[in-house]
């Protein structure tokens, strides 16, 4: 991988609330991620909802202040910098919001809201402005007319397209795409991939794509992080987390997508249960309570393991004794599995 | 933020709003409503003098001369009745006006900085909630002793008073409206161009709950006119012979007994139908109807 465009090391996030005893209470949604975007590349990020996916993004962006952990810039730690610091650096770094309607002031007509960007592109006159918004929506494919209307008076998609040329307007070198698709007709899913995919070439764009649709994430990412409860359980490149998936709640998860064939045989991993807040309290493994091969060894702490190049996964037993959890491996003496065993998870 | 701000903001969000405009404009308690702002503004030029001592025989019924009767001093009631429509709606007016100013930019800030400002503003704001608005306007007017003063000076008290028993209410209303919007992705979208607060907050924050505190606006016009009425109805208000309607309910009402009932009740028919009127209005900007 080329030199990192961002980077996010142990990036920790509480959210501080208070109990009907007015006592300080925090839940923490990202608890020690780490991952690098290198240029022109997606990260994508998978898990259910509340897992804390979209925060990750919210906290690089500085819309949240991180609790811990450091955010490189083109290398530089963006972090501990004032919203007035960085400002400078919100050229570099833009959002995709999930729901285009909520993404737009319904008070104001869209070209409004585009106008905010162009200021941000250091664009004072309100002519330059305007060509500059009039060119890139017709860039993504818009005929400029619809930027005089209010968002309610434009389609999701139309939308969407505009969410993404607002960003485009900047001139950004990394994108946070949460969840792009998911409020989008499935007709219209595909344009907005599409159209994503063919800026990422034309414009270099590194992206971090945050969705539970495991089918856009296939589409689109070059390595994919699955995450539950605030950590990374698996990363690894597309390939390896889709088709030798280790982790059991990528399994569970795979499964659940029926992404090809329902599989009933007995390589698929059904979860049950719910996700509560007691086992953030736990040490060891948060997936416990839910997996199927829970035993007294996951009680403590567990870490990212590498199972091969690229790599990783947050389960001892998948690492150690994948025969045990329906994964016909082999093992190597250094407990590293061989490629071939978990490909036949797919199958 | 200063009232320049504001009123832009206002005309902004005013311009932006056509439709909206347009159905309050259609609605029957918009034409009231104007109907009794013209009466206000013009009516006093066709009338007798409402303080005109002898004007006509003392306590006489409604007649062709004088269509709602007169009081014990002879005053032309209804005369009195348009006279006062001036001044209540000044009064009205002013004082829900400053109240919006004041309240509205406040609550909107303490909504966007949150933690011990938020905090602060809300304790102040609940401790004069705590007590009824009308005694804590009495309280006020008590300890100020405006009766001293002149009436021009006086009338200002009041409308300072009654706007400031209702600022908390457009303090927490707009502090309500605004929660939702500042974590909302518009705003978020703002944020990641790198806006900062105050023109997030002139630019998207106050056109989006300018219609949840206008609604609002018309109720509390309707408030003051009912405190403004309240106080001088136990003597704290406006002293006579000054015509207002809240006044001239309280003179009339110990001769409602003796059947004399014209003379409370031709003012307390105007506090209703422009009370009512304002309410109808807040209804419809609020739910649109």
């Amino acid at each position: 991988m080329s030199e990192p465009v961002l980077e996010a090391r142990d990036l920790l996030k509480d959210y501080v609330t208070r109990d009907a005893k007015l006592q300080r209470r925090t839940a923490r949604a990202v608890d020690g991620v780490s991952f690098q975007i290198g240029e022109q590349e997606t990260f994508g990020v998978v898990g259910e909802s509340g897992c804390g996916k979209s925060t990750i993004g919210r906290v690089l962006l500085k819309l949240y202040e991180a609790t811990g952990g450091e955010i490189l810039l083109f290398g530089e730690n963006v972090a501990p910098l004032s919203e007035r610091r960085f400002r400078g650096h919100r050229r570099k770094l833009q959002m995709v919001f999930q729901d285009p309607q909520a993404a737009f002031d319904p008070m104001s007509s869209i070209r409004s809201s585009l106008r905010e960007y162009a200021e941000l592109r250091g664009l004072r006159r309100r002519a330059e402005q305007d060509a500059l918004i009039e060119r890139t929506v017709e860039e993504v494919g818009l005929p400029p007319e619809l930027i005089d209307r209010k968002p309610s008076e434009v389609s999701g998609g139309q939308l969407q397209r505009l969410n993404v040329a607002r960003c485009l307007l900047v001139e950004p070198k990394v994108l946070f795409l949460d969840e792009p698709t998911a409020s989008l007709d499935v007709s219209i899913r595909g344009q907005i991939v599409n159209l994503l995919l063919d800026r990422q070439e034309s414009d270099h764009l590194s992206y971090l794509l945050v969705s539970h649709d495991l089918r856009v994430v296939y589409a689109m990412a070059h390595r994919v992080a699955v995450m539950y409860l605030g950590q990374f359980v698996e990363v690894g490149t597309r390939d390896q987390v889709y088709e030798r998936a280790r982790h059991p709640y990528t399994r569970g998860l795979l499964d659940a997508a029926d992404l090809d064939e329902p599989r009933r045989d007995s390589s698929s991993v059904r979860l049950a249960g719910e996700i509560s807040d007691e086992v953030m309290a736990l040490p060891g493994c948060r997936l416990m309570p839910r997996c199927p091969f829970a035993e007294e060894s996951c009680e403590s702490p567990q870490e990212l393991l590498q199972v091969e190049e690229g790599h990783l996964v947050r389960c001892w037993k998948a690492v150690e004794q994948p025969g045990d959890m329906g994964l016909p491996v082999t093992l190597t003496k250094k407990g590293e599995a061989r490629e071939e065993a978990g490909k036949m998870i797919v199958e | 933020m200063s009232a320049a701000t504001l009123l832009r903001v206002l005309a902004r969000a005013g311009g932006s709003s056509a439709r909206l405009g347009r159905r309050i404009a259609c609605a029957p308690s918009f034409l009231v409503l104007a109907v009794i702002i013209l009466v206000a503004l013009i009516g006093p030029e066709f009338v007798r003098d409402p303080e005109g001592l002898n004007a006509g025989p003392s306590l006489s019924p409604p007649s062709g001369d004088f269509w709602f009767g007169t009081d014990k001093f002879g005053f032309d009631i209804f005369a009195r009745v348009i006279h006062a429509a001036r001044l209540d709606l000044t009064v009205g007016f002013s004082a829900a006006a400053i109240a919006v100013i004041i309240g509205m930019p406040l609550g909107a800030l303490a909504a966007m900085r949150g933690g011990k400002f938020d905090s602060l503003l809300l304790r102040v704001s609940e401790s004069l909630q705590a007590f009824p608005t009308l005694l804590l306007a009495m309280g006020i007017v008590a300890a100020l002793d405006t009766r001293v003063v002149a009436l021009g000076m006086r009338i200002v008290f009041l409308i300072l008073i009654i706007a400031l028993v209702n600022i908390p209410v457009y303090l927490r209303l707009t502090r309500s409206a605004v929660l939702p919007i500042v974590n909302s992705d518009f705003v978020l979208a703002s944020r990641c161009a790198g806006k900062r607060d105050l023109s997030i907050l002139r630019r998207r924050v106050i056109p989006n709950v300018l219609q949840v505190v206008f609604a609002q606006f018309s109720v509390n016009v309707a408030w003051a006119i009912q405190i403004l009425a309240a106080l001088s109805f136990i003597g704290l208000g406006v002293p006579l012979p000054t015509a207002e309607w809240g006044a001239m309910v309280r003179d009339g009402a110990s001769y409602t007994i003796y059947g004399q009932w014209w003379v409370a009740v031709f003012p307390g028919l105007a506090i209703l139908v422009t009370v009512l009127t304002l309410n109808l209005m807040a209804d419809r900007v609020r739910y649109g109807k």
